[in-house]
């Protein structure tokens, strides 16, 4: 009994910590159409943004958070004003946008190795301890990480759905024609949308710092456990995001421990099930997109 | 008064025109006699290991060139490194090759084992270039090459360590662990690794899990459940080795780890808490401990951080650079086939990171030197610092590599009649 405990916990542990980022992926993708491949390298960024402000800047952890989150917010903006903006909209777009994102992807990758160097970094864990509840071992700050990937994904939803901002996302995300045509300034939207998906991704960054760790490849080895969390639960549903999360941390808990590595197979092969069935995604409504 | 003043004039402007003309004289003189020696390397240098190895070897050619530069049979040469970026891709590696070989024309390139050697390699060789590196899949020490070696040890130092802690420490290996990414890597490493602890007798469970993988929770319960008298993360890569000893501790596991890969304290121990790396066993570069084991890696950490700042646990490579230098200056020579008689003469050669002696590998069809052993500075982490729990000289080295596979330190004498 123990034992699949501990199995179900891996799993919302290995889940629900990066539904933070599945959300924020969800946000760009849903609002703005762009599947924004660079968005691994804002998650890079922000953790590392936190660890020169807790590390060279001496600051506290606290305060260097904020940093990181701003700092990723702020280059997604700059990207989407630089680059996508223009792209965007054009015959051919979704295309050019997908290539573009790319490139970024290329072009952050190396500069942070150059500016941050090769050298792995951490911030000193900021939850600390071990717990024992019926044989099943929970590390605190796993368990925390849980309790925040669930509170960021309910403020989220909440912003979404009962603030105005969240609601001309949601029309401009489902319509952006008609949204534009009631004077909504789609570019605008997609600009908050752009901030906000990237500064989610620098506090996911910087959150998860302190328990994985920061090195140059990070952002490349979360993207894909993103995209197939936003692909199975839909990419323009934030609740799809849990769902996936909860479903594939299990998958991938019980799955490693019964079968090893092949899991990942297995989970391949379900989520394409999924989506034959469900195209949308398990809780997505489906996004147009002409490419 | 106007007479004076020219004369002032004379005075000053006559001495700095006569000294400008003679330091041009003399300066272009000793510009167009000074001799460079053009050394290639190719690294992916988006990576760790591609920038770390690119550093390491450019201050070995400016250690050299600042004492004057390489003595090479009584002339001295300025050392200029080329450096290309494989991108750790084929195409772009063997694109760096061809313009090392072609367009600049080196006759020796040193390369890190993230640019796919296989690809270029035999471009080289059918260009009579001396290549000094090392692949994942060993094929630089296919028989098939003739200029390819491996100078820094890469592929037998865990084999000597494994060697070791059966002789050594018998309580570790009766139940041991291994836990690796799902890659080339990972089962390289399960069939050279798992292969000697096989030959002594001792069987070994192995753990693969995806190279993307983040959270490694199921990892280290399956860990816990197989209640090891030792666990070894193996994936050659600091972070994830860290994260896994971490898991594991996190789990509960108590055990004795240990490493095969000689990952720095430093490095280990950023993404590690240094309580769960207690008692941990690798082994080490000399430069490592406080104060580094030898006089050469205390000489070479204070040119490292004279150059590049702090140490931070980068990876070391000093071994490629110099071993190729000492064959050069065994040589007498800059020719390739002096150079590779040398190498494969049973080169052995000291540097910062310790003792090496060039071997043969018959297991893999090859009898002449192509491979190394050296010497094994082997650490446990005590109070949280790296101490030197044993020597392995490189004699002893060999003597623990010959029990698992019969090396030489000679080639066979026919197989350097190629290079006369």
């Amino acid at each position: 009994m123990s034992l699949i405990g501990q199995l179900i916990f891996d799993g919302l542990a290995m889940g629900l910590v990066f539904v933070m980022l599945a959300a924020g992926m969800v946000i760009i993708m849903s609002v703005s159409r762009i599947l924004f491949f660079a968005y691994g390298m804002l998650y890079t960024i922000g953790a590392y943004a936190t660890w020169y402000a807790v590390d060279r800047l001496q600051l506290p952890y606290f305060v260097s958070l904020p940093i990181g989150v701003l700092g990723a917010g702020l280059l997604g903006m700059l990207s989407y004003i630089l680059i996508f903006q223009r792209l965007q909209g054009k015959e051919g777009g979704f295309l050019a946008t997908l290539i573009a994102s790319m490139g970024l992807l290329m072009v952050l990758s190396q500069g942070s190795l150059l500016v941050f160097g090769t050298v792995p970094r951490s911030i000193p864990t900021v939850f600390h301890g071990v717990l024992n509840v019926f044989g099943i071992t929970i590390s605190v700050d796993k368990l925390a990480l849980i309790g925040l990937g669930v509170a960021v994904t309910v403020f989220l939803f909440w912003v979404y759905e009962k603030t105005t901002i969240g609601r001309v996302m949601r029309a401009v995300a489902f319509l952006p024609e008609a949204a534009s045509l009631q004077g909504v300034n789609t570019n605008r939207i997609y600009l908050v949308a752009f901030g906000i998906g990237c500064a989610l991704a620098g506090f996911a960054g910087g959150v998860l710092a302190p328990s994985y760790g920061i090195s140059p490849a990070m952002g490349m080895n979360i993207l894909w456990t993103v995209l197939l969390m936003c692909m199975l639960g839909g990419m323009d549903s934030l609740l799809g995001a849990v769902a996936a999360g909860v479903v594939i941390g299990q998958v991938l808990s019980f799955g490693q421990f019964y079968i090893g590595s092949t899991i990942q197979i297995i989970l391949f092969l379900v989520i394409g099930i999924v989506l034959y069935f469900k195209p949308a995604g398990l809780l997505g409504r489906g996004i147009d997109i002409s490419v | 008064m106007k007479s004076r003043r020219l004369s002032i004039v004379r005075m000053l402007v006559l001495p700095i025109m006569i000294v400008a003309m003679v330091t041009l004289f003399f300066g272009g003189c000793e510009a167009e006699g000074e001799k460079t020696l053009k050394i290639g390397y190719i690294g992916a240098l988006q990576t760790a290991p591609g920038l770390d190895g690119q550093r390491d070897i450019e201050l070995s050619a400016d250690l050299d060139n600042e004492a004057g530069g390489m003595v090479v049979g009584g002339d001295k040469y300025n050392v200029q490194i080329i450096s290309y970026d494989s991108g750790g891709n084929q195409s772009q590696a063997v694109a760096a090759a061809n313009k090392l070989i072609f367009e600049d024309k080196v006759k020796f390139i040193l390369y890190d084992t993230m640019s796919v050697p296989t690809a270029w390699l035999p471009i080289a060789d059918e260009n009579k270039v001396l290549t000094a590196g090392a692949a994942f899949d060993m094929s630089e020490l296919s028989p098939d090459l003739h200029y390819s070696c491996c100078i820094w040890a890469l592929h037998t130092t865990q084999i000597i360590q494994t060697a070791w802690f059966i002789k050594n420490r018998p309580d570790m290996v009766e139940n041991v662990v291994f836990a690796t990414t799902d890659d080339q890597v990972g089962h390289m490493n399960e069939v050279v690794v798992g292969g000697v602890w096989e030959q002594y007798g001792v069987e070994t469970t192995w753990i693969y899990f995806p190279p993307d993988a983040t959270d490694l929770s199921s990892v280290a319960t399956k860990v816990k459940t197989l209640n090891p008298t030792a666990f070894c993360p193996a994936t050659g890569n600091p972070p994830v080795d860290g994260a896994l000893i971490k898991a594991v501790w996190q789990a509960g596991c108590e055990t004795q780890f240990f490493g095969g890969g000689g990952m720095p304290l430093l490095l280990m121990a950023t993404v590690c808490p240094i309580e769960a790396l207690e008692g941990y066993i690798d082994w080490a570069a000399p430069k490592e401990f406080d104060p580094p084991a030898t006089e050469m890696a205390k000489d070479w950490l204070d040119a490292w951080t004279a150059k590049y700042g702090e140490w931070e646990g980068q990876d070391h490579f000093d071994a490629m650079y110099a071993g190729l230098k000492a064959a050069i200056q065994e040589a007498g020579s800059l020719d390739v086939d002096e150079v590779a008689t040398a190498i494969f003469d049973g080169l052995k050669f000291d540097c910062a990171s310790g003792t090496f002696q060039m071997i043969t590998r018959p297991d893999l069809g090859n009898n002449r030197t192509v491979d190394s052993v050296r010497t094994v500075f082997l650490k446990q982490i005590v109070n949280g610092k790296a101490e030197l729990m044993a020597t392995i000289s490189v004699e002893e080295a060999l003597s623990f590599f010959q029990e698992i596979i019969p090396v030489e330190t000679q080639s066979a004498s026919e197989e350097l009649d190629y290079y006369k």
